[in-house]
């Protein structure tokens, strides 16, 4: 900016004398050389390097961070929308399933333990085989008078075909490690 | 925005260089290392900003303010200051360069800044007031009454340098 554009500019206006004074200041030459020109510039191009180099590297790792950023969005997204989608229903069927195959594997199980092990429950068998008028296979169980076998909830009377379905499902049932049930009938 | 390139800077260092730095050297005793610090800081600016050489007023004084701090923890640097020339040694009629540099320090820092803006950074008023953050008219004030009390005190060293050698 000129001094021209500065007394254009100026309002203000000083005294003559201080006027004098500013123009004799302004004669006053800076000392030149404080500042170390090459230097400067040496310094203000690396930074300028550096500057730029900064730009470029921090460049892909913006665009990588924001694509991996956008890719988990998406991905929590569907998971959130994927797993509102499972049907509940199904799961209970499933748990259905099992209690249900759990229920007979029980039943065969403790049907076999009766047959196979408790002194009382063998003599209960040994009279439903000599009556061989029951019919319970298939059917609901019948729960019975007898006092040993109230507390029982399991217990239903037999037959032989009965006995022979159970010993079929049990087979069925358990794996071929499980060691084979040992059937012993005192007649 | 146009780029700073080194021609730009070449030409920011010529015009505004030496009076940045005595500029800056109204508060610290770095002035150099704090002119050159602004340079790397515009250098460093993603984009030009829009009045360079008012940023570098700017910035130059904020570092220089923030350096005096510093400075005023450690010791008290007048004396270094009183002793480094801030004008070319002149003959004739113009002002005797090392009274000036002694008689305007001694002025308080709010009249010497607007001495230095004005007079070696060739600054109007309006910008004088915005980077110093006064009023135009509390500019033009302070200028006023520094100028008045330079001129009287260098018109006093003179007459009693007159009667010493008489």
């Amino acid at each position: 900016m000129s001094r021209q554009d500065h007394s254009k500019q100026e309002d203000f206006k000083l005294p003559a004398e201080l006027q004098l004074f500013e123009d004799r200041l302004r004669q006053l030459e800076l000392s030149p050389d404080r500042l170390d020109r090459e230097e400067l510039l040496f310094l203000a191009g690396r930074a300028a390097a550096e500057q730029v180099c900064t730009l470029q590297t921090a460049g892909p790792w913006r665009a990588a961070f924001a694509a991996m950023t956008a890719i988990t969005a998406s991905l929590l997204v569907m998971l959130l929308t994927g797993s509102s989608n499972v049907p509940v229903v199904t799961e209970q069927q499933n748990t259905a399933i099992v209690f249900k195959q759990a229920r007979q594997h029980r039943a065969a199980t403790q049907n076999t333990k009766v047959f196979t092990s408790s002194p009382s429950q063998l003599t209960l068998l040994e009279a439903m085989l000599a009556e061989d008028s029951f019919d319970a296979l298939g059917s609901e169980p019948v729960p019975t008078e007898d006092a040993s076998t109230t507390d029982w909830p399991q217990a239903r009377p037999l037959t032989p075909a009965s006995i022979r379905k159970l010993l079929d499902e049990s087979s069925a049932s358990f794996s071929p490690r499980q060691t084979p049930v040992t059937l012993e009938m005192k007649v | 925005m146009k780029e700073i390139g080194s021609h730009l800077l070449s030409r920011l260092l010529d015009e505004h260089g030496a009076a940045l730095v005595l500029y800056a050297e109204q508060w610290c005793n770095i002035p150099e290392d704090v002119v050159q610090e602004a340079f790397m800081k515009l250098m460093r600016q993603k984009s030009p900003p829009q009045n360079v050489v008012g940023w570098l007023y700017r910035v130059v004084r904020n570092q220089a303010i923030d350096f005096s701090r510093a400075e005023s923890r450690r010791a008290n640097h007048e004396s270094e200051r009183v002793a480094r020339p801030w004008f070319v040694i002149s003959y004739g009629d113009s002002l005797d360069a090392q009274a000036a540099t002694e008689k305007l320090t001694s002025l308080p820092i709010e009249q010497r800044e607007i001495i230095v803006l004005r007079i070696w950074g060739r600054h109007t008023f309006e910008q004088i007031a915005e980077l110093v953050g006064t009023s135009v008219s509390g500019a033009h004030r302070h200028y006023e009454t520094g100028l008045r009390a330079l001129r009287k005190s260098l018109l006093t060293l003179s007459r009693n340098r007159g009667d010493m050698q008489s």
